[in-house]
């Protein structure tokens, strides 16, 4: 009777394992979205991809093909939006605009791009880990290798300034002008304050740009 | 409660009831009906809208699971829960917070005991001091009964007597609710022990509820917002004259101001579908409709025809104004272009009387355009028209080009490929003729399995349930396949990322001069603290929806909007 009810029990085993289903293609999207929530985003592309490519007709392997492909009119809007960055300093220098003058200047986009590179990146790390990276490295986030600005994350863990061709006096300005206008980058467990600083195109003021979790870069006022 | 690993459960959950508050979790009910018949506690001259909801203890299930749910994700539990006083400890667990609405269950369980539906509607009503507000319930006979036996009842239910000088309408019974700890209280009528009237105060009471006040809202609506689970509607009349107002004398003043009605209703499914449609009653759409002669909405012939492996579809009933429009268009470019025999562009025209649709799948760069004629004849008429219009115009618009006429064997007998090449030897878009639609399709590729599939449609055949509808929930099935004058569907794209660049957007618009910027570590506003967590929220929602579909139709003086979208 006993060896009866093991050889039922192992035949049972058997075929629950034949039949065992995988996991449905939501299921594994929703395990997607869980590693995308814990911050393993190798994790949760590569869920991604395995769903888009084993049920490219279902409506969640469909729906993992268009979070792959990203977005089409957004994406495009984003890509005029750096083209007219990218044009905006040859426009102002034809019209007579803009450098010099408390406008934009051609290094402004580096300044933006990285000030929000590395919001995204908080983002990121704080969904990981509850709290915000206190230095590059932790981050991940590095500036341009010949970036014209100083990046400060507090006092003490500053990046940039490479391309300066005085870069301590430089750093020296910018530091007596946060001194000045009491500035303090600095980063908490819920908030942190990072600045850009460095020289417009003429090298004649010094152009600030601050970032914080509530929204995008933005520049500070000339010192007065 | 909620940890990480039961992220998918509160997305799923909030995606499918944020907007408007539907829950795979909870049985519907197969023929919800709305209670109009509320309206009767408004007044005819003073009602001025009315939120209909054919169950409240269903939509108060909702609206809890909604906050457990949203509790469930981090940004949820932040953007709900409220900040605890300095120094009093954390804030306020889900157990306290889902206490808030026991005064309403309690109430609902009086209504209709067993869990029973409890028909419901909040009345808005003009009155001396401005608008006011009622709410009126189908209670089940026994109310009172109930109400004495019911001591453990966050509410106390008592007999009223009415101020001095005002007498209880004939055949009710006044009451008044009051919480156990006196924090609210409120008047009420019990109309023949079986309608249930709320209030503020007395004055806000009405008089009668013997009859319902006609055509509010009109018949009409009524009839169309059949089998909806909530319904707002808003009466064109002379308080929404005067919100109108604040508009200015522009045109758009002039056209709402004429509104006879306005509804906005939700109904949703089991299988996590939300269905939102807009209803708008005007004279002057009468006049649109006639403007749009012959078909202002009708079926989308076009849909048979649009393959499975369409991610994005949307199309227009052609009618009389875009003709117009067309043959202006091409008797405005005639010269320039010196294109022959104009008027025989405009008599293919008149027989553009189908869908005029663009379509596009998963592959970047593939797309394709379907102009729908009356028949097979004219859809190869315009070809050929199309080659000769293609040859005058397109070297000048793109030097090099060349137009080739091809016949590929996956087309076979349907006719000759206008293939459209931006230069010699370089492939580009192709045109061909399909019994009655003439598509133009990005490549070969893309053409030939359009070819594959193509087949004639007559009004007469059933609605199509394969092709772009097969993966679609009813609920989006229906709003496609309804009559319309514009449809479209989308399955949804990217990750909801574009929510961070709404919320650096906003977050710019809304700051303060950057001159008059707060110092590093200064506060910040409570929206700005809740934007983050809002727009989280909002990106999970984003990610669990799969798909949406929408239409605008417009019947006699009735505009309609549907809006529906479906969760994975």
């Amino acid at each position: 009777m006993g060896n009866l009810a093991a050889v039922i029990l192992a035949a049972l085993t058997l075929l629950t394992a034949a039949c065992a289903p995988t996991a449905a293609p939501a299921a594994r999207y929703h395990a997607a979205l869980d590693h995308r929530l814990a911050g393993q985003g190798d994790a949760y592309y590569r869920e991604m991809l395995t769903l888009a490519a084993a049920d490219p007709e279902g409506r969640a392997g469909r729906r993992a093909r268009t979070v792959l492909q990203g977005h089409l009119w957004l994406g495009d809007l984003a890509l005029l939006n750096a083209v007219t960055d990218a044009a905006r300093p040859a426009v102002a220098a034809n019209v007579g605009d803009g450098a010099g003058a408390g406008g934009a200047t051609p290094h402004r986009p580096e300044a933006q791009a990285t000030l929000a590179a590395w919001a995204r990146a908080q983002k990121a790390f704080r969904r990981a880990h509850g709290r915000y990276c206190r230095t590059f490295v932790e981050c991940g986030v590095a500036p341009p290798a010949r970036a014209h600005y100083f990046y400060f994350l507090s006092d003490t863990e500053v990046a940039g300034g490479s391309d300066s061709q005085t870069t301590v006096e430089l750093e020296g300005q910018i530091r007596e002008l946060l001194r000045r206008r009491r500035i303090h980058p600095c980063v908490g467990t819920k908030a942190y304050y990072a600045v850009a600083a460095g020289t417009d195109a003429t090298a004649t003021a010094l152009d600030v740009w601050a970032v914080d979790p509530h929204g995008p870069p933005r520049p500070l006022t000339p010192a007065p | 409660m909620f940890g990480i690993r039961r992220w998918s459960g509160p997305v799923r959950w909030v995606s499918a009831s944020l907007l408007c508050g539907a829950l795979s979790t909870t049985a519907l009910a197969a023929e919800a009906q709305l209670p109009w018949e509320l309206a009767a506690a408004g007044g005819s001259d003073s009602l001025q809208g009315m939120l209909a909801v054919a169950d409240l203890r269903q939509l108060d299930q909702q609206m809890r699971h909604l906050a457990l749910r949203l509790r469930g994700l981090p940004a949820g539990a932040a953007l709900l829960s409220p900040p605890a006083p300095k120094g009093t400890g954390p804030a306020a667990s889900p157990a306290v917070a889902d206490a808030d609405g026991e005064g309403l269950r309690a109430l609902l369980e009086l209504a209709a005991p067993g869990g029973g539906a409890v028909p419901a509607a909040a009345l808005l009503v003009a009155g001396p001091r401005g608008l006011d507000a009622r709410l009126a319930l189908q209670v089940q006979p026994g109310f009172l009964a109930r109400c004495a036996e019911a001591p453990a009842a966050a509410y106390q239910v008592s007999r009223r007597v009415p101020a001095a000088g005002q007498a209880a309408p004939t055949g009710a019974v006044p009451l008044r609710l009051a919480t156990r700890d006196g924090s609210a209280a409120y008047v009420g009528l019990l109309f023949g022990d079986r309608t249930l009237v709320l209030a503020g105060e007395e004055a806000l009471l009405p008089n009668s509820l013997d009859h319902r006040p006609q055509g509010l809202p009109s018949a009409r609506l009524e009839a169309e917002l059949a089998g909806s689970q909530s319904a707002l509607w808003l009466r064109g009349d002379k308080v929404w004259q005067r919100a109108c107002a604040a508009l200015g004398d522009g045109s758009l003043r002039a056209g709402l101001a004429q509104m006879e009605g306005l509804a906005l209703a939700m109904r949703s499914s089991a299988d996590g579908s939300i269905l939102l449609r807009l209803l708008a009653e005007a004279p002057w759409m009468t006049a649109l409709g006639q403007a749009l002669a012959p078909h202002p909405s009708a079926a989308d012939s076009l849909l048979p025809a649009v393959p499975a492996a369409t991610f994005g579809y949307a199309s227009c009933q052609s009618n009389e104004l875009l003709r117009r429009l067309g043959k202006a268009y091409l008797a405005a470019v005639q010269r320039p272009w010196q294109l022959p025999q104009v008027r025989t562009y405009g008599e293919v025209l008149d027989h553009a009387t189908g869908r005029l649709g663009a379509l596009h799948f998963a592959a970047p760069g593939d797309w394709a355009v379907a102009l729908q004629l009356d028949s097979p004849q004219a859809a190869r008429q315009a070809l050929t028209l199309a080659q000769e219009l293609a040859a005058a115009a397109l070297p000048r618009l793109l030097g090099g080009a060349v137009v080739e006429r091809e016949a590929p064997a996956c087309v076979g007998p349907q006719g000759p490929v206008l293939h459209l090449r931006p230069a010699q030897a370089v492939d580009g878009p192709q045109l061909v003729a399909l019994h009655d639609t003439l598509w133009l399709a990005a490549d070969r590729g893309r053409l030939c399995q359009l070819a594959a599939q193509a087949k004639p449609w007559a009004p007469a055949m059933p609605a199509p349930k394969d092709g772009v509808l097969r993966l679609m929930t009813p609920l989006l099935r229906d709003t496609l396949t309804a009559d319309s004058l514009l449809s479209g569907y989308a399955v949804l794209r990217g990750d909801g990322a574009w929510l961070d660049q709404v919320q650096w957007l906003a977050a710019g618009l809304l700051a303060p001069p950057a001159a008059a910027a707060p110092a590093p570590g200064a506060g910040t506003q409570s929206w700005q603290r809740a934007m983050p967590q809002l727009l989280d929220v909002l990106a999970a929602l984003y990610l669990q929806t799969y798909d949406l579909a929408w239409s605008v139709g417009l019947r006699d003086d009735l505009m309609e909007v549907t809006w529906a979208t479906s969760q994975l």
